[in-house]
């Protein structure tokens, strides 16, 4: 272990809502600002005792994802932020999933404090959702329609050429 | 499915194209709201900015119609497809830029008796109310339009060319503002501008504009 003066701590154990432990280095960690957050702490407290950090909002299967990005983000942590390889590592990481994933994912980002995989996910739903109809956002984002039929033919002529 | 939070909602909306947006208004009440708050549009245009997103090319032909074609400054771009603008000035009566900024265009009919600010994505336009100046010759206006960073404001200059010897009082010249919804008069400058065809030209939030040293 690390010399008693000094504390640094190597791994971190954070926990899924459903209870899953995952063990997790510091450098993969500290891809989240959050997570590095707390390993800060501990070292400012001099602890070296390996920490559990629980994250209640994330499950584990969005959480093996979260993880998944930061351990490939870590590699590339000293390249800069325009290395191809790494777009289309991000690209082919995010095809994979549906939008119910999408969202999940983009959320504990959110939670997480993971900025560039919100930025991503963001980017990424923006992308696939632009040339949808409003009928198809609905479904999506399971939202419910509060316009009343003229409400909303009024909107459609208001804009009727971004319709087209 | 979990709701999204509303900040997650504004980030993923802010980075859809002005088309998309339109749309999208319709898909509950507070998805319109979001999109047409000041807030919500300051975010969507700085993210558009800063990722050279949304490009758009703005050419008049033969100073009969106005045309826009989208530009892509990420990959090699091999064709433009230019489509027709519906512009508010007048239909088929020629017209021509004065000038853009920040997505909004100033466009002038060819005789400089009608303005408008127009942005051709959003389809909103101003007319600017008719100058009270007195001008002997329409053709002797140059126009200049600008961009006020301070008040956020967009501006149009209208400077109306004074004929003989070249002094502050041969030039009178008004200036519009968007914000206000007003003009008012300001000095003229001393020099014998070139007038006919020739703008001012906004560089680095100044407008320049080409003079004769010789007097009209």
């Amino acid at each position: 272990m690390a010399s008693s003066s000094s504390s640094s701590l190597s791994r971190v154990v954070v926990k899924s809502s459903d209870n899953n432990l995952f063990v997790v280095n510091k450098k993969v960690a500290s891809q989240s600002q959050l997570l590095k957050q707390c390993i800060d702490n501990m070292e400012e407290k001099g602890t070296n005792d390996v920490i559990l950090i629980p994250l209640s909002n994330v499950t584990s299967n969005i959480l093996t994802l979260v993880l998944e990005y930061c351990e490939k983000h870590a590699d590339f942590a000293d390249d800069d932020n325009n290395n191809q390889e790494l777009k289309q590592w991000d690209h082919e990481f995010l095809k994979k999933f549906d939008y119910a994933t999408l969202n999940s994912l983009t959320m504990a980002a959110d939670y997480m404090v993971t900025k560039s995989l919100l930025n991503l996910c963001c980017q990424f739903i923006a992308d696939s959702i632009k040339d949808l109809t409003v009928q198809q956002i609905r479904q999506i984002f399971d939202i419910k329609n509060d316009f009343t039929p003229q409400e909303e033919a009024d909107i459609k002529n208001e804009n009727a050429w971004a319709f087209r | 499915m979990a709701a999204l939070p509303t900040n997650i909602i504004v980030e993923i909306l802010s980075k859809l194209p002005v088309k998309s947006l339109l749309r999208f208004q319709c898909i509950c009440k507070s998805w319109q709201s979001l999109i047409k708050s000041p807030y919500f549009i300051k975010i969507q245009f700085n993210q558009t900015l800063t990722s050279h997103s949304n490009l758009h090319l703005l050419a008049s032909v033969e100073h009969s119609s106005l045309h826009c074609s989208e530009l892509d400054l990420c990959h090699d771009q091999v064709s433009f497809s230019f489509s027709a603008l519906h512009h508010p000035l007048k239909p088929r009566q020629p017209i021509t830029i004065v000038g853009s900024y920040n997505g909004v265009v100033c466009i002038s009919n060819i005789s400089k008796s009608d303005v408008c600010l127009y942005n051709p994505l959003t389809k909103s336009h101003r007319k600017l109310p008719a100058s009270k100046m007195s001008i002997p010759n329409i053709n002797m206006t140059v126009f200049g339009f600008g961009y006020d960073r301070n008040n956020d404001d967009y501006k149009v200059l209208r400077i109306v060319q004074g004929l003989g010897k070249i002094d502050d009082s041969k030039n009178k010249a008004e200036v519009f503002s968007l914000q206000s919804n007003s003009r008012k008069s300001i000095q003229g400058i001393p020099y014998s501008l070139y007038y006919g065809y020739y703008v001012g030209v906004l560089v680095n939030e100044a407008l320049h504009c080409g003079y004769s040293r010789i007097e009209f």
